[in-house]
């Protein structure tokens, strides 16, 4: 039996399409326990925030942050055993360097606007984060432009109408929220 | 020139061989998360499945997580071979390379 060259022209894309699909699963999977693990660290790191006063805010968040990037990195590096895991950061898109700009992003626009109001302090990295999602999500991951979107729009909404408990609004909605959505990853 | 492989090339069976194939790894792929790949139903997915692993092509296991039930699935050697030489033929066809 032959085929035409349309037809195996269709068998490929349908191939390469499989494949795609494939990855992106993967990228679920390698997201999934690093948005559970940031989502802990926020329910803990905002919670906090709420109790403490913002002398001390520092020297909470910089533990937490050090314990997510250590987390982040490991799970990474777990995900990098084999070559499925190369081809799942080349088709993805996504590389460290992508990390490193929106770190950089988040550190630059801070240190340029700095934020005097303490709702603002508290609202950016949420405001951030949600939008990185999007773009990602927009990109390759649509569930996690979904996360990212819902995360912002929250995240707005407590600015606006819950500023006196922001940091717990922040905490139970923000951080359950990325649990949450950590979670409806790993369901795929 | 390598030939076509007609188990392989039913569009469904070619969607289960190329999600297998990604993973490179060789690892199995959990039966639910092939359906959502090759978005086909549970019997349709079940019976491909069966043609493939009695054509060699696809080795099936089954144990339990808990006290949930798990099927999986991933390629053998042959199967991967087999994948390999059919991506070949394709490609083979799409650049002109068919004499006959």
């Amino acid at each position: 039996m032959n085929i035409s060259r349309t037809e195996a022209e269709t068998a490929l894309s349908d191939i390469e399409q499989a494949a795609a699909a494939v990855c992106v699963q993967r990228s679920y999977r390698v997201a999934a326990p690093i948005l559970i693990l940031w989502g802990v660290i926020w329910v803990f790191g905002y919670a906090g925030m709420g109790i403490l006063t913002g002398a001390h805010w520092s020297l909470l968040w910089i533990p937490l942050d050090l314990i997510g990037i250590v987390g982040t990195l490991f799970v990474v590096r777990r995900s990098r055993g084999g070559a499925s895991a190369r081809r799942t950061r080349a088709q993805s898109g996504f590389s460290p360097w992508h990390a490193l700009a929106i770190l950089l992003m988040l550190v630059g626009t801070f240190v340029m606007f700095g934020p005097s109001q303490p709702a603002a302090y508290i609202a950016y990295p949420g405001l951030l984060c949600g939008f990185s999602y999007m773009m990602f999500g927009i990109m390759r991951m649509p569930r996690l432009a979904w996360i990212g979107a819902a995360m912002g729009a929250l995240t707005l909404l407590g600015f606006f109408l819950a500023k006196d408990i922001l940091s717990y609004w922040m905490a139970v909605v923000g951080g359950g929220g990325l649990i949450l959505g950590g979670l409806w990853l790993r369901k795929l | 020139m390598a030939e076509l492989d007609e188990i392989i090339h039913q569009p469904l069976r070619l969607k289960i061989m190329s999600a297998l194939h990604a993973e490179t790894a060789g690892e199995p792929v959990d039966f639910a998360q092939l359906k959502t790949t090759t978005q086909a139903t549970d019997g349709n997915l079940g019976s491909h499945l069966t043609t493939l692993e009695k054509a060699g092509y696809v080795k099936i296991t089954k144990d339990f997580v808990g006290k949930r039930p798990r099927t999986r699935a991933a390629l053998t050697p042959a199967g991967r071979r087999a994948f390999r030489r059919h991506v070949n033929y394709l490609r083979e066809i799409v650049e002109g390379l068919d004499t006959n």
